[in-house]
């Protein structure tokens, strides 16, 4: 029988489905009597979710002109020697 | 971020020197890739520093890029190199994944008894009326908890459960054993439930 602290562990993967049969027979028997560990679990997925929310709050700069100019220069001078070292002549 | 058939129409383009194909690699990918290097550093302009001289090493190497492993894991790969190399130059943060895992202590391990059960169990974090006002600072508080995780539990958290990577992709990406994902995973997002617990706990007792 697994303990609240093995199955606290374990459900991570276990809403990810990556684990195996046995285990999964396992965590699921242990939430039919354990409450705790089910509210354990839907945290977890809670946390999960708000971690997505919080970050995609945060602002991210977009690339600045000046950098898309210079990545932009050095694409077509990598290109144009790629494309002269593969020239049969 | 893009699908796997866009992908390859990408890759084609590129190599055959399409500029537009380039830029739109930029545009799908420089964001995301800022946010994954700023889980190595807490210095917003690092972090962009090391973005592109990532664009500088996939620009060089585009031609040599094999789809063995996707675009994108192949992108974020070499933003991770690029930024453990800065972390290990300015050894500010050296990110050897075992110590991590060594120093850092379970954050709910006082909740169980010797036996492994609870002894504290998980509060109850309901759902009241004013959520809508306390979701912007329950969010708040997400992203400040987020900050002060160890590093590499840090990264796995955005990777996973921000930027929407596969446990395989993210193991591929920073080069780490599945089992080792799984518990950095789950002490990030353990430490993350249990000051929310603690937050939840106060803001419903008042």
């Amino acid at each position: 029988m697994l303990s609240c602290q093995e199955t606290s562990e374990w459900v991570g993967d276990y809403i990810d489905g990556r684990v195996s049969p046995g285990r999964r027979v396992a965590i699921w028997m242990h939430f039919m009597i354990c409450g705790p560990c089910r509210r354990y679990c839907e945290q977890i997925k809670q946390v999960s979710a708000l971690a997505k929310k919080a970050e995609d709050s945060q602002p991210t700069p977009a690339p600045s002109p000046q950098l898309r100019e210079e990545l932009l220069k050095a694409f077509h001078a990598s290109r144009a020697q790629v494309a002269k070292g593969s020239d049969p002549e | 971020m893009l699908s796997i058939s866009q992908e390859q129409e990408l890759i084609r383009r590129l190599n055959a020197g399409d500029e537009g194909a380039f830029v739109e690699l930029i545009e799908a990918y420089h964001q995301p890739l800022c946010r994954l290097a700023r889980t190595f550093t807490a210095d917003a302009g690092r972090a962009e520093e090391i973005v592109q001289e990532s664009w500088l090493v996939v620009i060089d190497n585009l031609s040599s890029f094999e789809g063995r492993s996707s675009l994108k894991t192949w992108l974020f790969g070499i933003v991770v190199n690029k930024a453990k190399k800065l972390a290990a130059r300015e050894a500010k943060q050296v990110i050897s994944e075992l110590d991590e895992l060594e120093r850092s202590m379970r954050a709910d391990a006082h909740r169980f008894d010797e036996r492994g059960h609870w002894s504290k169990p998980p509060g109850r974090w309901g759902r009241s009326p004013e959520d809508a006002l306390i979701e912007a600072r329950t969010l708040e508080i997400v992203h400040k908890l987020i900050e002060e995780l160890p590093p590499l539990q840090r990264t796995v958290m955005m990777m996973r459960d921000v930027q929407g990577f596969t446990a395989q992709e993210t193991c591929e990406v920073l080069q780490i054993e599945a089992n080792h994902h799984r518990v950095l995973l789950h002490r990030a997002r353990a430490a993350v439930r249990e000051a929310l617990d603690q937050h939840f706990a106060e803001h419903l007792a008042r």
